[in-house]
């Protein structure tokens, strides 16, 4: 997208929320992705844009950890590597239908582990190469995918940062816990390390989201809707240090007309796996692509989605085909250019939703994207 | 023939003086019978008058000398209704300084870590209350070596009051809630005046001296049949040094 003369480009990060790799992906998740993933591709035309996937804090999170270590108590040595999405699942139900927590220390080793970056349970490598794969099918970022340019600052040296904007209150030395503190601005305490020293995610995020404050421009952090108080909290805390901080909250799926967190299950027959496997039965991988956005961006919307439907999934694949197979005759008069800034309006970011449904709409059609010849969608 | 130690009889007549004192109506022949939670049950109150204390650290030195300013500040409206509601009082974690824009507050400690309220219904404290969360800590080495401080005044009374706190069992706020009511209500009484001298000292159990007068009583953690004595005031060091204190 072509800029007044000099004026460079702003440079944009996106972190996603992570998702920990201990569980099957869900319609929830997918939508997450694709969602993230036409947003990076539409605002990379006319910004500088990266996406931060906190491994720190996917594997570091109190599900994670507590997983692997009630695999080791419980299985023991195994061979993971045949192990499928929905078999991780159920071990993953099984892990959570325990009545005790394990003790922090416990899952101390976990956590170090985790810190130094230097061992990952064999059940969620398994789980971060299923996902390697669904990432190269759909094109979209590879959750599994390492990346070094993101380093985490050291807990204390967060905590110091924090005590400086008093925006945090620290009893650790007295017995007590450590909380994020913004009352100035009317928002609750929220405890982030225990008495013991166990740090929550929050603490994870901002360890790697606070060193790149001075070298973005924009940050946008997408989110469940469930996370919402946490996610506002971290966007004021941002901004307190310095940040240009937006929020994309992103509404899970219903499966069967319920919501609820994997961990109480209700995904089986919907997995990632499930679906992408139902599909190539039907359709070639484009069209499932291109359907798969189709579907989880526009067709469910912004709002609240209405419950995963198979056959809605099915027709936007199949109009997916359609669309590409008219591609060539399309009758689009406007430029990528102006389309994306349409969709962009006043945020930083090209809206996923505006970009999508702008594809479908025959009243105005926007101009469509090639496989291969642009990638600015898919 | 000298005490050695409180009776349960002794402990009742004194917890019965205080709710007395209140004016509070209450199941007299619950507490005879050691009945304990019963005769804490059948006590209302028309309208309770409470404190809320913010704390973004945990110095008992700090916290006494602000209690001592608190309390000294509070006009005899307020001094009535909070001693009437047992000096009811909510333990916060917080930084005042980011609370001082949105709550007034009746005192700040001096090196700003300490913030009270004046006594107002319970009620009226929900914003704050759900803005922050409960303290919690251990007690401090300060607190178990003991400190000494002087009640404000304009000139020394020459005279010494020794807090003593009974410490095995509690936690920190535990510590906090004994310490402020002896303390609070003994300047209240008038058991504590400006320009005493006043040295905290943290005891096993204050059980050990037994010539302590002001004593701070509830049920005991360890058996909810059981009342037990927390904190109490004596007059003077030399009294002390015959008994089985320090």
């Amino acid at each position: 997208m072509t800029q007044s003369p000099g004026k460079a480009r702003s440079r944009i990060l996106l972190a996603p929320v992570p998702i920990t790799p201990t569980k099957p992906l869900t319609p929830s998740h997918l939508r997450g992705m694709l969602w993230v993933d036409v947003m990076q591709k539409a605002t990379a035309q006319f910004a500088d844009v990266d996406c931060l996937y906190s491994h720190l804090t996917a594997n570091g999170s109190e599900q994670t950890v507590g997983f692997w270590e009630f695999l080791d108590r419980e299985v023991g040595d195994a061979d993971f590597s045949v192990h499928s999405e929905p078999e991780i699942g159920e071990l993953y139900l099984r892990y959570h239908s325990q009545t005790s927590k394990p003790s922090y220390s416990a899952l101390s080793p976990y956590l170090r582990a985790v810190e130094n970056g230097s061992w990952v349970h064999p059940i969620s490598t398994r789980l971060y190469q299923i996902w390697s794969a669904h990432a190269v099918a759909l094109r979209v970022h590879d959750p599994g995918a390492t990346c070094d340019r993101w380093r985490a600052i050291p807990v204390e040296a967060l905590i110091q940062r924090l005590t400086e904007c008093d925006l945090c209150l620290d009893l650790r030395s007295k017995g007590g816990a450590l909380y994020l503190d913004l009352t100035a601005e009317g928002i609750p305490l929220r405890q982030v390390i225990t008495t013991e020293g166990h740090s929550n995610y929050l603490i994870s995020l901002l360890r790697e989201l606070v060193p790149q404050i001075q070298s973005y421009d924009h940050l946008i952090l997408i989110h469940d809707r469930e996370l919402h108080a946490d996610y506002l909290l971290l966007q004021r805390i941002l901004m307190r240090l310095g940040a240009s901080v937006d929020r994309v909250p992103i509404s899970r799926v219903a499966i069967d007309g319920v919501v609820q967190s994997t961990r109480h299950g209700g995904w089986q027959g919907y997995t990632a796996s499930d679906l992408t496997s139902n599909l190539m039965k039907v359709a070639d991988l484009p069209s499932i692509r291109l359907g798969m956005r189709l579907y989880f961006i526009a067709t469910l919307g912004k709002g609240k989605p209405g419950s995963f439907n198979t056959g809605q999934l099915e027709r936007a694949v199949r109009r997916a085909k359609s669309l590409i197979s008219t591609a060539d005759n399309r009758d689009s008069k406007e430029s990528v250019e102006s389309f994306l800034r349409r969709c962009t309006g006043r945020n930083k970011y090209a809206d996923p939703y505006k970009v999508t449904s702008g594809l479908l709409s025959k009243r105005r059609p926007a101009p469509f994207p090639r496989e291969g010849f642009s990638e600015w969608y898919v | 023939m000298v005490r050695l130690g409180f009776s349960q009889e002794l402990l009742r007549l004194k917890l019965k003086e205080r709710i007395q004192a209140s004016g509070v109506v209450f199941d007299d022949l619950a507490l005879t019978q050691n009945r304990i939670a019963d005769a804490f049950r059948s006590m209302s109150l028309a309208t309770e008058m409470a404190v809320v204390v913010v704390l973004r650290d945990f110095i008992p030195r700090v916290f006494v000398e602000s209690c001592m300013d608190f309390v000294l500040g509070l006009d005899d409206t307020s001094r009535l209704g909070w001693f009437r509601s047992f000096t009811r009082t909510i333990y916060l974690a917080g930084n005042p300084n980011n609370l001082v824009g949105r709550f007034s507050f009746r005192q700040l400690a001096k090196d700003g870590s300490i913030a009270w309220s004046a006594p107002a219904p319970f009620a009226s404290s929900f914003t704050l209350r759900r803005l922050l969360s409960s303290f919690h800590a251990n007690i401090p080495d300060s607190a178990l070596t003991g400190f000494e401080t002087v009640v404000p005044a304009a000139r020394l009374s020459g005279k010494t009051k020794i807090l003593y706190v009974g410490v095995a069992g509690l936690t920190g706020v535990d510590y906090l809630i004994h310490l402020n009511h002896t303390l609070s209500e003994g300047i209240l009484t008038g058991a504590i005046s400006p320009g005493d001298r006043v040295l905290v000292r943290a005891v096993p159990s204050v059980n050990g001296c037994p010539q302590l007068a002001n004593l701070r009583v509830h049920v005991d953690l360890f058996d909810g049949r059981r009342l037990r004595a927390y904190a109490g005031i004596s007059d003077s060091l030399a009294q002390h040094t015959n008994s089985l204190c320090d």
